[in-house]
């Protein structure tokens, strides 16, 4: 935490020193806490994936998130991963679990989901 | 991989840019979202920081449960609880990545309010994954259909469309509209910086438009087909083409001045920005005697300005490929590109100006100054 106490999206890769944060929505959510999002990616440490409209109703992200978190841990070397995400995610009621064990079964990553989704107000929720 | 993004920082996105315009107009927008657009951003990007100083914009802080049940009484509740409404000169309802989902019937939401006001009321569908020019566009589009009526012709006046204050600075604009006084025209109207609603509807007057921003193409064509108004594309980054555009503002004609000859043994520039500005760089280069010049974007780019070889990115991966290209031997892009460059490429730095971070800034005044770094040939 930082000293005003405010979440800092950087604790989130505190307990791994070579992990790395996988954020999942649309351009627009960059408004929160943007300019730490863009710091840890110019440190390598984070990635923007933003499906499309069509991608989302057709259910084509899921894959889509495989695939980037797939190619993330090859390119870096890691084998750990948080999943930040929007609230087209939240809407969709996206099935986190499958995600979580397709890549731990399939290719032995681990991914840890952070729920901060502002729109459900969901219980993990911090101030973003 | 399509849409991940590893190196590039991303831009902001339409809703950014459609804010960027309401925020420096007589208008109002409310957008459908879940929390307010506040000015956090406290980096170095003064200008930035004054495009979202004067919040004329209210936000409807849906909930989960009014994604599900509707969000109409929501912007009902946000129009009843915006006094600032009754002083603007229009108002505008856009939705939001949460909202779009749901396909919100704004048209039935802005019948109802149209009968309550006496301004014009419209609506523009953005989702937020869009890039900021699109939602510039859209929204210079819809100002366009709200507030212009035909009226007499100036033999001399001119717009100038897509001049939006994230890609440009105030001044820059100023220079820009000062630069076409000296050459016998009168600026009646400028499109997407900080302009009144009265100067806007004097528009119509205009003999011609000069679009300097791919987010003045909509209103530009919207312009010439209710209108009649013919439009000139291009950005007076040099005295090169600042001379081009005078010519081609004065024959109100908008055809290209050059043709590429394109030859595979020839080193290759690689330009990587908006469309308008590169393509108007891409002039300069051929009157510096270039000939294998080409213009890649990641933002929308318009067919009808495209040359041979010019390619609409989609991905990092794309630019990797092409500036992969043994024959590429000069690249002119924002900062994060230059990182994507082989180290024995040159780099010429153009701005960065829709980045959410940028460490080096580089402004539309600057690209004149490097684009002397390059010699004739």
């Amino acid at each position: 935490m930082n000293r005003k106490n405010k979440f800092d999206i950087r604790d989130l890769l505190i307990s791994s020193p070579n992990s790395q944060l996988l954020f999942v929505g649309a351009l627009n959510c960059i408004r929160h806490r943007g300019t730490q999002m863009v710091q840890l990616m110019k440190e390598g440490r984070l990635a923007f994936l933003c499906p499309s409209s069509s991608d989302f109703s057709t259910g084509r992200y899921l894959k889509q998130i495989v695939d980037a978190i797939v190619e993330l841990s090859e390119e870096r070397n890691t084998k750990d991963f948080t999943l930040m995400y929007g609230c087209q995610l939240a809407l969709l009621s996206t099935d986190f679990d499958f995600i979580v064990s397709e890549l731990k079964d399939n290719y032995s990553i681990n991914v840890v989901i952070h729920n901060h989704c502002r729109l459900c107000d969901s219980k993990d929720r911090r101030e973003i | 991989m399509k849409r991940l993004w590893k190196y590039i920082t991303p831009c902001y996105s339409d809703v950014f840019g459609f804010l960027s315009v309401i925020n420096h107009s007589d208008g109002f927008a409310i957008v459908d979202d879940s929390s307010k657009y506040k000015n956090r951003h406290k980096h170095n990007y003064n200008y930035f920081d004054s495009l979202l100083c004067d919040q004329r914009n209210v936000s409807t802080h849906i909930k989960e449960s009014d994604v599900i049940c509707g969000t109409k009484e929501k912007v009902l509740e946000a129009y009843r609880n915006s006094p600032e409404i009754a002083d603007a000169e229009f108002l505008i309802l856009t939705s939001s990545p949460c909202s779009s989902m749901i396909n919100t019937d704004y048209q039935e939401i802005c019948d109802l309010l149209q009968s309550e006001l006496s301004i014009p009321v419209g609506y523009v569908l953005l989702d937020g994954q869009k890039d900021y020019l699109y939602g510039i566009s859209s929204c210079l589009e819809l100002m366009g259909k709200m507030l212009l009526v035909p009226k007499e012709k100036s033999s001399n006046g001119v717009n100038i469309l897509g001049c939006n204050l994230i890609d440009f600075q105030s001044d820059e604009i100023s220079e820009i509209e000062y630069f076409l006084q000296n050459a016998g025209f009168n600026v009646l109207s400028k499109w997407g910086c900080l302009e009144s609603v009265d100067n806007l509807k004097e528009a119509v007057a205009a003999s011609v438009n000069l679009v300097i921003n791919v987010s003045g193409l909509k209103i530009a064509e919207y312009m010439k087909r209710e209108f009649g108004i013919p439009y000139v594309v291009g950005c007076p980054v040099d005295q090169y083409n600042k001379n081009i555009i005078i010519d081609k503002l004065k024959s109100k004609n908008n055809d290209l001045t050059f043709s590429l000859k394109r030859n595979n043994d020839d080193k290759m520039i690689v330009i990587v920005g908006e469309q308008v500005l590169s393509n108007s760089i891409r002039e300069s280069f051929i009157n510096k005697g270039f000939s294998n010049i080409i213009v890649c974007s990641f933002f929308e780019m318009d067919k009808t300005l495209m040359k041979d070889g010019d390619i609409k990115l989609n991905s990092e991966d794309e630019l990797i490929k092409v500036l992969d290209n043994d024959s590429v031997f000069l690249v002119c892009g924002e900062d994060d590109i230059s990182e994507l460059c082989n180290k024995s490429v040159f780099y010429l730095s153009l701005p960065n100006t829709m980045k959410v971070l940028s460490e080096n800034f580089v402004y539309f005044k600057d690209i004149e100054n490097e684009l002397s770094k390059v010699g004739e040939v």
